[in-house]
């Protein structure tokens, strides 16, 4: 199992340099570099111009500028924002947490919907339940983020009151300093009476809108492993045992059913964190997606450049924790062959 | 009193294209401790008749009968829950593929467990005794590391094992052994099936076994019914059976066993079961039977008394010949 986590990193490595290579250059393609964004339409003294460029280093040739670069990383230097000046590294740190527990409870929403909806829906294949579960997956599959972002915000929010509009916390009654940037935690450990309902609150709207895609991932592939396993002899034998419907069901079939959610669960950390880049904008979520589309606009190389290096890091990561997660429920795979 | 009592139980499938019979006035007892097979080709309908029996047929299954009782209980209105409470615990089943039969999943102490405490409500400590003592029974050497093992580490033989110890667990009045060799290579095979009937004198249970293997039925059972396409085509002692076939089929079932063989080449009977198209007006065997004649064809035969094994048959055989005089009612006008 060790050799095996080992050969797998190592199969990562040229995703990485691939992954700086692209960033670097992606970043450089888009018009107008950090100086030119900031001078904005007044323009600006060729002589200041070029002193700017000299003191960001952007005066030097592109080729320089990215050894500049990879060997920062392999210092484990991920460079200096251009706007706040402050390390990239403490910037994505501070802010990340914001993104991870959106994202978890957007994977908890769509895990905790979609494997029952799509248990009952392979149960009672061909009912109403069935036919409604899958429809609203193809919606929920097809929504884009931002429409259905603004769409809950609009009637949600605006026209029943029931959800703040934006943020993590109502900042005029609560304030405490954060310990491990989850405000659920957070807040839960401060002695500020309903603190934690407000971050609860403010989190409902977002977890809705980046989970449905997963859930609707989730809730298809859920059912279809399910057809499958409730056909195989075990299941068969688990009633011949004479043992409930659910625990038939909820034990003996979904078990099995689960290992391909497992994969598709890791295969959507992905599309959940570029997701959460669009939902925390909508939202105005202070987590690294809001602030990578900032860096967007402020051509901020070295936060964009370490941002996506960082981000794709961990979803490379998660990904080989799910291998090992998956050896957990699968025994067929925990003791090779 | 008989264990299990079938009566003309029929088992009708839904399709696209309307009703199929599966089981077609299927009559059968068990008594306690008996020894009763079931023999015929693959889709004979032998598996799906004690299927119905378990109550695990999927949900297009229609299942009619005169009478369906295990101990005296009626098992055709039971609610699933009574029934619950019989199955695995009074009546058990165990399976053709013993290695897709177990749950890849679940160790083998956690699944011959689950029995244990679902039937008998048995507490941790001794379930695992019990358990042991189970794999013991059934022959499966280091029981206490067995325990531990999952299903993809076992062999084919040694997974029927544990299937077995599943299905004795509660100590049942019937088990009910779906092909339990037939998977298996041919020594395995023979220690299965000694395992099986070793069981049955050691814990006082009925068993049908259900089997397309003439061999397995000569060696184990007491009487044997005998089916083809759905219906049953004869019951009989198994002695009786193997010296007197009465129905053409059965007789064609032995002369093409080895053993029987007085030519070079082993006689087969030619053709194949009807499937759900192109079922003969008549006698369902009529088709492929040397006998045949004109009336097989256009008319169904009503079973031969209880002499004759019950035999579906216009002209039953009686010493290997067709006897007109004992032709049934309809075939003498």
């Amino acid at each position: 199992m060790f050799r095996y986590l080992l050969r797998r990193a190592a199969l990562t490595l040229p995703t990485f340099v691939a992954l700086m290579f692209i960033t670097f250059v992606a970043i450089r393609l888009v018009p107008g570099d950090p100086v030119e964004v900031r001078t904005g339409e007044r323009g600006i003294s060729p002589e200041r111009l070029a002193q700017f460029r000299h003191e960001l280093g952007l005066d030097q040739p592109v080729w320089k500028q990215f050894l500049d670069y990879v060997w920062g990383i392999l210092h484990g230097d991920f460079g200096t924002s251009l706007v706040t000046n402050a390390k990239v590294l403490n910037e994505f740190a501070t802010l990340f947490p914001a993104t991870i527990e959106l994202s978890l409870s957007a994977m908890l929403f769509a895990v905790l919907i979609g494997v029952p909806a799509g248990t009952i829906a392979a149960v009672k294949r061909g009912s109403p339940f069935d036919h409604t579960v899958m429809g609203a997956s193809v919606i929920g599959f097809s929504m884009p983020i931002f429409w259905w972002g603004l769409l809950l915000i609009m009637l949600v929010s605006e026209r029943w009151g029931l959800t703040p509009v934006s943020g993590r916390l109502d900042l005029i009654k609560y304030y405490f300093e954060p310990t491990t940037g989850f405000l659920l935690i957070d807040s839960w450990m401060s002695d500020q009476k309903g603190a934690f309902l407000s971050a609860l609150h403010h989190l409902v709207l977002p977890t809705i809108v980046l989970g449905t895609i997963p859930l609707a991932v989730i809730a298809r592939i859920t059912r279809s492993s399910m057809l499958e396993v409730l056909n195989e002899d075990y299941v068969r034998t688990a009633r011949a045992k004479g043992l409930s419907p659910l625990r038939v069901i909820g034990l003996h079939a979904l078990r099995n059913a689960l290992i391909p959610v497992i994969t598709s669960i890791g295969l959507q950390i992905g599309t959940l964190l570029a997701g959460a880049v669009l939902t925390e904008t909508i939202f105005s979520w202070p987590g690294v997606g809001k602030w990578l589309i900032e860096g967007i606009g402020r051509r901020d190389y070295p936060a964009l450049q370490g941002g996506i290096m960082l981000i794709s890091s961990i979803v490379i990561f998660v990904n080989l924790g799910v291998d090992v997660l998956y050896g957990a429920i699968n025994p067929r795979l925990r003791h090779g062959r | 009193m008989n264990l299990l009592e079938i009566e003309n139980l029929s088992v009708d499938f839904e399709t696209r294209s309307g009703l199929f019979r599966a089981v077609d006035r299927v009559s059968l007892t068990v008594a306690p401790r008996e020894i009763v097979s079931i023999v015929g080709e693959s889709g004979s309908g032998k598996s799906v008749a004690m299927l119905a029996v378990m109550g695990l047929l999927p949900k297009t299954a229609r299942v009619t009968a005169d009478r369906l009782t295990f101990g005296g209980e009626n098992l055709l209105g039971i609610s699933p829950a009574a029934r619950r409470k019989l199955v695995g615990k009074d009546i058990a089943m165990i399976f053709q593929e013993p290695m897709s039969s177990l749950n890849p999943c679940f160790t083998v102490g956690f699944q011959i467990g689950e029995s244990l405490e679902t039937h008998l409500g048995l507490g941790r400590a001794a379930r695992h005794t019990r358990s042991i003592e189970l794999l013991e029974q059934v022959g499966i050497p280091e029981p206490e590391a067995r325990l531990r093992a999952f299903p993809h580490q076992l062999s084919g033989g040694m997974s029927q094992r544990v299937m077995i110890a599943m299905a004795i667990a509660c100590s049942p009045k019937l088990l009910i052994a779906d092909e339990p060799s037939t998977a298996l290579d041919v020594t395995i095979q023979a220690q299965i099936l000694d395992l099986l009937v070793r069981l049955r004198d050691e814990k006082d249970m009925g068993l049908v076994l259900i089997t397309h293997d003439m061999g397995v039925v000569a060696e184990t059972a007491e009487r044997v019914v005998v089916q083809y396409a759905g219906q049953q085509v004869e019951l009989a002692e198994t002695v009786a059976l193997f010296d007197d076939p009465h129905h053409p089929y059965t007789a064609a079932l032995l002369s093409a066993l080895p053993e029987r063989a007085t030519e070079k080449r082993l006689p087969s009977i030619p053709g194949m079961v009807p499937g759900q198209w192109d079922r003969p007006a008549g006698c369902l065997f009529a088709p492929r039977c040397t006998f045949a004649a004109e009336i097989c064809h256009t008319r169904a035969p009503a079973p031969c008394g209880a002499d004759l094994g019950r035999a579906l048959c216009h002209f039953p055989l009686v010493g290997g010949r067709p006897r007109l005089d004992l032709a049934t009612a309809g075939a003498a006008r």
